[in-house]
């Protein structure tokens, strides 16, 4: 599992992490890790925001950890 | 009926193109930050043959999605129109294997002024060049 910083530039305010497994881009999250944007669901109803990734290699989030 | 029986073909070539799309839109309207790749010429129109989008890096799975825009600001969901959504797999960089390009068939008269705009639905690290090929009429 991989950890993109990220910030939302509309839509949201703040930073977050994009969880990256394997290629993949499964969810997007607040700095606690909280799921914003479930990506992993073709179903899912994305709430509209925009964001960049500000980080390629941040250290891994604590809440990572757990 | 009056109709036009003489086909008309482009008068001038025109191929226009954006670099490293990286950021994310998840909008499904064509509001918000969109990318114009294509603009139409402002006389006559022109006509759109194929979007070709390639991945400059090491990127991770999205989607893009192509709008039509007729023009006006793209900040009113009505003037948009969604006529593509096209899964962008995983990539990885490299100086030895190729990175299978997409290549999206438009083969539409774009009116005088219209627009495509394109978006990502997640941020990717290396980006992806799109290029539109068509011409003017």
């Amino acid at each position: 599992m991989k950890y993109m910083k990220i910030a939302f530039t509309s839509g949201i305010t703040g930073e977050g992490y994009m969880v990256v497994d394997g290629g993949a881009a499964l969810r997007v999250t607040d700095l606690d890790g909280n799921t914003i944007l479930d990506l992993s669901d073709p179903e899912a109803d994305l709430p509209v925001c925009e964001y960049h990734i500000t980080d390629k290699n941040p250290a891994t989030p604590e809440w990572a950890n757990v | 009926m009056a109709q036009n029986t003489t086909p008309i073909f482009i008068g001038v070539p025109d191929i226009q193109w954006v670099n490293t799309i990286t950021a994310a839109n998840t909008a499904m309207d064509g509001t918000g930050t969109v990318n114009t790749i294509f603009t139409a010429d402002a006389t006559d129109g022109s006509f759109v043959n194929r979007i070709t989008v390639r991945a400059m890096g090491t990127n991770v799975a999205s989607v893009i999605r192509v709008f039509i825009n007729n023009g006006s600001t793209n900040a009113t969901a009505s003037n948009n129109a969604l006529i593509g959504d096209f899964t962008l797999t995983a990539t990885t960089a490299s100086n030895t294997t190729a990175i299978p390009p997409i290549d999206i068939p438009i083969n539409t008269a774009v009116p005088a002024g219209y627009k495509l705009n394109v978006t990502l639905g997640t941020a990717v690290a290396a980006g992806y060049a799109v290029s539109a090929q068509g011409g003017d009429y």
